[in-house]
């Protein structure tokens, strides 16, 4: 399933998918496949790039119903 | 029972299940790195000696390479570099060929001295030769091997990844 918030809240900050990557110091590849689903990333990333978009872990990860 | 529906599996028992391959992985390259320094030490420096270890070597190195550029992790690898080194990858990577062009530069050098002359000078002699002949050939060979190699695996690494998220990014 898409991660369309991760996506809306980098935008919201006025970021590419390379800017978030760096910052979280990953690669863009994998901020790329966590944005479409197709990779899990750890609590450790997910703490990471929730800090520096400043949502929580709720706003970014948790699916809704 | 559902025994074909397992569909979770524990990530720890699978992240520390691919820690042990990776150290077995180590264990028998440097078991293949000891057996050929025995042999060469034992038989004297012939390569036939020491064909299944630099078949292991070669093939391991190629997988890894082949895979990783399937996967597009290549690409990721130099991204990772680049942002952390304050040298490129594509420069450590000539300047590795030179090092070690250098270093087989030498050891054939030495080789030559120590095995075929008769007289100080004429080792001096054919040090100087074997190991400037060797530079001339070694040196550009492996760079050119190596920045074509990078560039082909790069861009075949680029064109995975971009396939991967065509329909993310805008």
């Amino acid at each position: 399933m898409k991660n369309i918030k991760i996506k809306v809240a980098r935008v919201e900050h006025d970021l590419s998918q390379a800017d978030l990557a760096k910052k979280v110091g990953v690669t863009r590849q994998t901020i790329g496949l966590i944005e479409q689903g197709k990779y899990n990333p750890s609590l450790q990333l997910c703490l990471s790039i929730c800090k520096t978009l400043g949502k929580t872990l709720d706003d970014l990860f948790w699916e809704e119903e | 029972m559902n025994l074909f529906k397992r569909k979770f599996q524990d990530e720890r028992v699978t992240i520390e299940q691919n820690k042990i391959y990776r150290e077995i992985y180590l264990l028998i390259y440097l078991i293949c790195l000891g057996s050929v320094i025995y042999k060469f030490s034992s038989f004297g420096i012939e390569i036939q000696h020491v064909v299944t270890e630099t078949i292991i070597f070669l093939v391991a190195g190629i997988y890894y390479g082949i895979r990783s550029t399937q996967k597009g992790l290549f690409s990721s690898e130099v991204e990772m570099h680049d942002n952390r080194s304050k040298w490129s990858y594509q420069t450590k990577n000539i300047v590795y060929a030179v090092i070690f062009g250098g270093l087989i530069a030498l050891f054939f050098g030495f080789n030559s001295a120590f095995r075929y002359a008769d007289s100080t000078p004429q080792a001096v002699s054919y040090f100087f030769i074997t190991f400037g002949a060797t530079m001339m050939f070694y040196i550009p060979f492996l760079v050119v091997f190596l920045v074509v190699s990078y560039s082909i695996a790069k861009s075949r690494s680029d064109k995975v990844i971009e396939k991967q998220l065509e329909d993310e990014e805008e």
